[in-house]
């Protein structure tokens, strides 16, 4: 880790001193685009993913109540697996869409 | 005892493995400096999260209760991953883009009070110290069962291990190790159980029950096998999952808003293939090991489907994965909570770092030998439920809705870990009142919103300046928010 | 159902429960009795209200917010803020005239009555640093000298409020002139060196020529950019890269250089060229008298809420009260040590004085400069 006679060395910084802070950035930033319009763009998008992962969360184990033999309920688990795969793919596009 | 052996060599091959990979990268010449600095991919950033957050605990609980439990288990592992779709609709690009590290960051930013940041680094703690906990009783329940020896040897291995990889981890990439160790991890689980299937013949009848019935759950409602029982513990894991400190500090490591979805898109796909192991071992449990305990079930079952050496090394594979496991979940809620915890007393400093993570770990430590083994899947759940209560509706309120006040959640958070704590306890001490004191997050998730929403109605006058601000950063694109920014060209984009 | 009645109950009690609080204090602040106290009190809390809208300068917004108060405060028909063009904003029922009278108070530069149907006026100028900026326009049906005065009074207060804003927005321009002065420049001595040693290669080495003046190129557009105090710790490194490899081309083989980067904190936001001059300075000092031969280590680690950075030499190092008087250094002057002190005070000045350099030097020992950087930081956001 150390080179050569790093050992010896003294550890020296600034004496303290008063120093002002950079308070508060500088200047607001404000432009054009119109956010209300994308962050309800957004959150359309965000709640139609949202309503979806919680419809199929709530159907598909109360859907399950008809389907006889375990081999159903593990294909249904797994395929709720492959679901999210595809939602959350399709929520991607769909938001990179958006933000263009 | 061969196996003891063998799980010790395995142990070892894990560390040594984690440490190795953690090796930092160095560059010498001009040509590999595009290498030694390049960005973490969301593919490898997806990896890490996804191994973080399958946490063994879980899934040789969540195994266990299929076996013991049957059908209703199965959707367990489904609202675990639901909760990685919802992070991707609702907080993850805007949280990247607030540029904020920790959730208490989040929570200063956003409402500009720095008694908020206190009370979410509280719950922070709390979520981070029961998926400790769960991580500690597992790995004591795998030391027993394999080795015979006490289990507080699997919780000082484990702490030990997490420790070092905490205070070493910054030395490279934590990512990387924990990518392969996820690697490890589903080769181990899905080898090991594809043997067992096949040792099974044409494969055991899938025979377990399926119908809801009323059952008694523990801690949380673990393992309440009624249909409202499952439905609240599905909402807890899929709202419970934006609050864990682990996923949310990873978040950070992608370079924009966009590279964090697509991470996120990646530990679902990654989460996806995982999700095999718990039902095929439940099923073959249920078939082979019956009459196990729920936690031991898993780690049973090579020995008793291949008596002899062949067993004895599956069940060594299997405990190099386990503790693999825990340590990539251990790891990285130490250095999550650490860091939450260490920024939040005194501002900055490696000293306080190390303080923070050696004092969390003493913490959970302290916690594991009070409370009793085979408490893993219910603290998970807990953790879930708490963060689902707290921490979820401050993200999802903060992140979409401008009208938020530090007033607000901090009511929100005072109902909802309230409630929760009040549930829990009216629980353990014996008052059971249906769904409604085995599931704390039924009533917690909604009062914690709504609280968070009524407060911040009648207290317009404490939103903080600047939210215009805030939203424009947290939601319009890096490219559109701020002035173009200069990047520097590489080599093979200039023209020759 | 239980949930939804425990719901309704809980969010019943905790609105209850901050109603009362807050008439209770309503009052305590208002005993009730003395009318005289309460007039002060309403003239000061209905001004405190319109203050921070005014304190944020003259213009149609904060112009909006605090006309609705000033009229309150004033009691009169109506009342209208003006900027020297166009009337920025009015409450209550306005008459089209209002410009026209404010051009005639603002042409006198002193307070104008009008009478008028079916209201009079009162207007008077708004003044910062004795320009005028606007004007106070208050209409009612009857202009009394009572009227006459309040108003002069509250533009006078108002015009007080409009000087605070501009000193506060002076007081930025000042702290940003002074950040844009203290960012580290390119050194002139670089400037000469890179160049010289690229015309070396002009003629032996065409191609490797025409590279090096591309990576100067593109050096200095980084470095001469103006419009960000901030950028990532993977673009800094990219400069350092392209500055070392026109070091490298000027030392050859005897200039070794190596770093080691966790890739996760290469996003995390770092001051414009804070890391560029500590390199520079590494090579400057440590390689000095040894014909540029030795050794420079860059480290960045990830250490949690914190990235820490070290720049190492193996050079001649320095005596530690050299090291401190360097850093101790006034910035601003030409001098030697000019890049170390430079980064040190902006430090400082962005994240606080725990995060300052830190130098651990000996005379023969080589020289190691540490950096913290936080990866949150909150007033910057």
């Amino acid at each position: 880790m150390t080179v050569g006679g790093a050992d010896r060395r003294m550890v020296v910084s600034r004496r303290p001193a008063a120093i002002a802070h950079a308070r508060d950035r500088f200047g607001s930033e404000d432009d054009g685009a119109d956010v209300p319009a994308v962050v309800g763009r957004q959150l359309r998008q965000a709640l139609l993913t949202v309503g979806v992962v919680a419809g199929l969360l709530v159907g598909t184990p109360v859907a399950a109540l008809w389907l006889p033999g375990p081999g159903a309920w593990v294909a249904l688990s797994l395929a709720l697996q492959g679901a999210w795969v595809g939602l959350a793919v399709f929520h991607l596009r769909r938001a990179e869409r958006l933000e263009r | 005892m061969t196996v003891a052996v063998l799980t010790g060599i395995a142990f070892v091959l894990v560390l040594g493995v984690t440490v190795g990979a953690a090796r930092p990268r160095r560059s010498r010449g001009a040509a590999d400096f595009h290498v030694a600095t390049r960005a973490v991919p969301p593919w490898w950033n997806g990896a890490a999260i996804a191994s973080e957050s399958t946490s063994a605990a879980a899934c040789l609980g969540i195994a266990g209760l299929i076996a013991t439990h049957g059908g209703p288990m199965v959707w367990y592992p489904a609202g675990a991953a639901a909760g990685f779709v919802v992070i991707l609709a609702l907080v993850v690009a805007p949280l990247r883009r607030s540029g904020t590290y920790t959730l208490p960051d989040f929570a200063e930013w956003r409402l500009r009070s720095a008694m908020l940041r206190r009370l979410t680094t509280c719950f922070v703690l709390l979520v981070g110290l029961m998926f400790l906990v769960a991580q500690f009783h597992a790995a004591g329940v795998v030391v027993r069962l394999l080795t015979g020896l006490p289990p507080w040897l699997g919780w000082a291995a484990v702490a030990g291990a997490a420790l070092l990889v905490a205070f070493a981890g910054g030395q490279g990439s934590a990512t990387s190790g924990q990518a392969s160790q996820f690697w490890l991890k589903l080769a181990v689980f899905l080898g090991v159980g594809a043997v067992c299937w096949w040792m099974s013949g044409t494969g055991p009848p899938p025979w377990f029950e399926v119908a809801y019935r009323a059952g008694d759950a523990g801690l949380a409602g673990a393992g309440d096998t009624s249909l409202p029982g499952v439905l609240t513990v599905l909402l807890a894991c899929a709202l419970g999952t934006m609050g864990l400190p682990h996923v949310i500090v990873r978040v950070y490591t992608n370079r924009d808003g966009r590279e964090a979805r697509r991470s996120i898109v990646a530990t679902q796909v990654m989460l996806a293939l995982f999700c095999v192991v718990p039902p095929l071992y439940g099923i073959l449990g249920h078939a082979y090991a019956s009459g196990a305990a729920a936690d031991e079930i898993v780690l049973l079952l090579p020995a008793r489907m291949l008596p002899g050496p062949a067993g004895e090394v599956m069940t060594g594979l299997l405990a190099a994965g386990a503790f693999a496991a825990f340590l990539a979940t251990t790891g990285g809620v130490l250095v999550a909570v650490g860091g939450a915890v260490s920024s939040c007393l005194v501002r900055g400093g490696e000293a306080a770092f190390r303080a923070a993570v050696v004092v969390v770990l003493l913490g959970a430590l302290g916690v594991t030998a009070v409370t009793g083994p085979g408490a893993s899947v219910p603290l998970v759940l807990l953790g879930f439920s708490l963060s689902a209560s707290t921490l979820c509706p401050l993200l999802v309120l903060g992140i979409w809705w401008r009208r938020l006040t530090d007033a607000g959640v901090a009511a929100g958070f005072a109902l909802g870990g309230g409630v929760t704590a009040v549930l829990v306890t009216a629980d353990q001490v014996g008052v059971k009142m249906g769904v409604l004191t085995a599931q704390p997050a039924s009533v917690a998730v909604p009062v914690a919103f709504a609280a968070m929403i009524m407060i911040s109605l009648v207290t317009p006058g404490r939103m903080p300046r600047g939210v215009g601000r805030m939203m424009t950063r947290m939601h319009l694109p890096e490219h559109l928010a701020s002035p173009p920014t200069y990047r520097s060209s590489t080599p093979d984009d200039r023209s020759s | 159902m239980l949930t939804t009645a425990c719901v309704a109950l809980s969010c019943l009690a905790f609105v209850a429960g901050h109603l009362l609080a807050r008439v209770r204090w309503r009052r305590d602040a208002l005993p009730d009795g003395r009318c005289k106290d309460e007039a002060t009190y309403n003239a000061l809390h209905i001004a405190a209200m319109a203050a921070p809208a005014l304190r944020a300068g003259l213009n149609r917004d904060s112009a909006r917010k605090a006309v609705r108060h000033l009229r309150a405060l004033l009691g009169t028909h109506a009342v209208a803020i003006t900027s020297t063009e166009a009337a920025l904003a009015w409450d209550g029922p306005c008459t089209d005239e209002v410009l026209t009278y404010a051009r005639a108070a603002l042409a006198a530069g002193r307070a104008q009555v009008f009478a008028g149907e079916p209201h009079g006026a009162v207007v008077v100028p708004l003044t910062v640093d004795g320009t005028v900026v606007g004007a106070l326009a208050a209409f009612d049906d009857k202009i009394s000298a009572g009227i006459v005065r309040t108003v002069t009074e509250v533009a006078c207060w108002v015009s007080g409020q409009l000087e605070l804003a501009e000193l506060d927005a002076s007081r930025r321009r000042a702290l940003e002139a002074e950040m844009r002065a203290l960012r580290a420049q390119i050194s002139p001595h670089f400037v000469y060196n890179a160049l010289t040693t690229i015309a070396s290669f002009v003629r032996t080495n065409p191609k490797r020529a025409r590279e090096l003046l591309l990576d100067f190129a593109d050096f200095s557009r980084y470095a001469l950019r103006r419009a960000h105090d901030f950028t990532t710790l993977a673009d800094e490194l990219t400069c350092v890269d392209r500055y070392l490899l026109l070091e490298r081309a000027r030392f050859g083989d005897k200039l070794r250089f190596s770093m080691q980067v966790a890739p996760e904190v290469l996003p995390v936001p770092v001051p414009f060229l804070c890391l560029q001059p500590l390199v520079e300075n590494a090579i400057k000092h440590g390689m000095r008298g040894r014909g540029g031969a030795g050794e420079v280590r860059v480290v960045v680690r990830d250490a949690g809420p914190e990235a820490h950075i070290t720049v190492e030499d193996d050079g001649i190092g320095m005596d530690p009260e050299c090291a401190r008087r360097i850093l101790d250094e006034d910035p601003a002057r030409e001098g030697s040590g000019i890049g170390l002190a430079n980064v040190d005070l902006r430090m400082r000045q962005i994240y606080g004085d725990g995060y300052g350099l830190v130098v651990e030097t000996a005379l023969g020992a080589g020289t190691k400069v540490r950096l913290r950087v936080p990866k949150t930081q909150l007033s910057r956001l």
